[in-house]
């Protein structure tokens, strides 16, 4: 029934507004199921419910974006796949080209998003921000900010679950009683519900361990604790060493939250809530968005918890001014120029995609061009092209050679004093004397190797563009292609021969 | 003197809709009926997506109307869309069969 379920919901959210239209379909989708379950039973029944919503669902998206139908019909997908399988190198090619070219632009892309557009890998991880004190008389952030931070937490309306805390290195005692150096975090409670943890096992930090009189206690990430202790559920009841004193671990979290950087284990912090201003630890403060703030919003409400602070501790906070910076942008500090150069890239990745995309397209057009030309797509075509190509150039030569012994017929009779009509009669092709030649201005026949190599490519080159076609059909494509070839070289000659038995035949 | 345009003819799915509208009759025939009876007599698979796009179609076309009809407790009290043809519709229906009838008439295939 689950199925059923939410079919129902996926169909009613997408008839929109008109509850009688999304009643009819509930229905039809009711009324359907029931009697499939009543056929099928119940598991063929969900499936098959589950394929029909869905394909209801695409009608109703088209029908509200108003999308023309794609005209895609189960005849034009298998026709798509076997012009695949038909020309398999241009598939190849195709195929790797563009999986190369999406491949580096995603690449690429996820580069520069990370790069220029940081987010922290939490849930809503854009609304997590960083809050700064910069002290306008050092231009240099205030890092001590104790009080100011017990200020912001219980006097914003902007910001969520604000929390401060500060990272670093220390030893702990493993599972083998090795003891390593690991990263740790000691943050407020509030941090756990800032990144929105749920453990693995135990608990996160509550306000209660941060107290003095608690017993220690840490958590740590579920990487250390399946590569250190074995994924060991009775590290719970265990104690252990962490930098000189014995801790309780109360819980393990996911892998991956590592907030507020790289930590696998965290700590209570434990704040002098009775610090002075711009006294006392060092501290980071993060905090989440509300709902309806931005970051505008949110340093417009600090800037009046800062005035307040101003009035109050005017020794210490009247050159201070907050800042509200985006989490993720605070380990990403390029200036506009730098991020300027940055979003450049992608001009030469979209120069590559372009190239790539041109060059298929090349492809896919040439063996259009091919297939139009010999208005076949197999091998008899590509022959049949290949020969016409030759004749139509041996034709040509034919015409041009006969043209230009008549010339010479009519020179050779001015010199020797006879007409051409003679020479028509003469036995021919003779051997050219050396008085033939001079009377001739020296020229000898220098345009036949030159037409026979133009006539050779000629007649080639479509073969060439169109020899991914001979490996669909190695059997038959060898012979042809061999009878191909064979008849191709030889038109350039016999186009010669022909041309010279038609002379003599003349 | 005008001359009277020639009868809207169907496309093969759409004739099917539409005998199948006509045979379930005005009480019955609604999308799920239609796409079963079709189902049942030609033993194609009818996708439901395309039994609505059809009669979206044909009643654009005017040529068959629908109407909700009473909540049914076996689709959970939620109510049918009938479908019933307009004399529109029917001229097209009778026109399309005609001109099958009429190529098909002593062809044995």
């Amino acid at each position: 029934m689950s199925a059923l379920r939410w079919a129902s919901a996926l169909l009613r959210r997408l008839a929109g507004p008109n509850t009688a239209e999304a009643d009819v379909l509930v229905g039809d989708l009711e009324e359907a199921h029931r009697a499939r379950v009543a056929r099928r039973g119940s598991v063929l029944a969900g499936l098959l419910t589950t394929i029909e919503t869905a394909d209801v669902a695409l009608m109703l998206i088209r029908n509200r974006l108003r999308l023309p139908s794609l005209g895609m019909s189960w005849l034009d997908l298998k026709l798509a796949v076997r012009m695949l399988a038909r020309y398999p190198v241009l598939s190849l090619i195709g195929t790797v080209s563009l999986a190369l070219g999406v491949e580096i632009g995603a690449a690429a892309f996820a580069i520069l998003s990370n790069v220029l557009w940081p987010s922290m890998p939490l849930p809503d991880g854009d609304r997590i921000v960083s809050i700064r004190l910069h002290d306008a008389a050092s231009n240099q952030n205030e890092s001590r900010l104790t009080a100011d931070f017990l200020r912001w937490r219980d006097g914003t309306n902007t910001l969520t679950d604000v929390g401060a805390g500060w990272d670093g290195e220390r030893n702990l005692t493993m599972g083998d009683g090795t003891t390593a150096s690991v990263y740790t975090a000691s943050v407020t409670a509030s941090t756990f519900t800032l990144g929105r943890v749920m453990p693995v096992i135990g608990r996160v930090l509550s306000d209660e361990d941060a107290r003095p009189a608690s017993p220690p206690a840490i958590v740590i990430g579920q990487k250390l604790w399946r590569e250190r202790f074995a994924a060991d559920p009775a590290i719970l009841e265990r104690q252990l060493l962490f930098g000189d004193r014995p801790v309780s671990v109360v819980g393990v979290v996911p892998e991956a939250f590592r907030f507020p950087r790289v930590a696998e284990v965290w700590e209570p912090l434990r704040l002098d809530e009775s610090a002075a201003p711009r006294r006392g630890i060092g501290l980071n403060v993060w905090a989440r968005l509300r709902q309806d703030a931005t970051l505008e919003s949110a340093t417009g409400d600090l800037a009046t918890l800062a005035k307040r602070a101003a009035i109050d501790w005017p020794a210490t906070h009247a050159r201070l001014r907050p800042e509200v910076h985006g989490y993720a942008d605070s380990f990403s500090r390029m200036d506009s120029d730098e991020r300027m150069a940055v979003a450049a890239i992608n001009v030469v990745v979209f120069m590559l995609i372009f190239v790539v995309s041109g060059n298929v397209a090349l492809l896919m057009f040439a063996r259009a061009a091919v297939r139009a030309r010999s208005k076949s797509a197999d091998l008899v075509g590509c022959l049949r092209f290949s020969l016409d190509a030759g004749r139509f150039v041996a034709r040509g030569f034919v015409a041009r050679v006969r043209e230009r012994r008549q010339h010479d017929f009519d020179r050779l009779a001015r010199v020797h004093g006879s007409d051409g009509r003679d020479f028509s009669a003469a036995p021919f092709p003779r051997a050219r004397s050396a008085e033939d030649d001079e009377a001739l201005g020296g020229s000898r026949e220098s345009s036949s190797p030159l037409t026979l190599s133009r006539a050779l490519v000629v007649a080639l080159l479509p073969r060439m563009v169109h020899s991914d076609g001979s490996g669909s059909e190695p059997a038959s494509g060898g012979t042809a292609s061999t009878e191909a070839s064979s008849a191709t070289a030889n038109t350039g000659a016999s186009a010669s021969a022909r041309s010279s038995r038609s002379l003599r035949a003349s | 003197v005008t001359k009277s345009s020639p009868p809207v003819t169907l496309a093969e799915f759409e004739l099917l809709v539409m005998v199948a509208a006509f045979r379930l009759g005005a009480d019955e025939a609604h999308p799920v009926s239609i796409a079963a009876d079709i189902s049942a007599r030609t033993g194609r698979l009818v996708r439901r997506a395309s039994v609505y796009m059809t009669l979206q179609r044909l009643e654009e076309k005017r040529l068959l109307t629908t109407a909700l009809g009473e909540a049914r407790p076996e689709r959970g009290g939620k109510p049918r869309r009938l479908v019933t043809l307009t004399r529109e519709g029917v001229s097209a229906a009778r026109a399309t069969m005609s001109a099958i009838h009429a190529m098909t008439r002593g062809v044995k295939i």
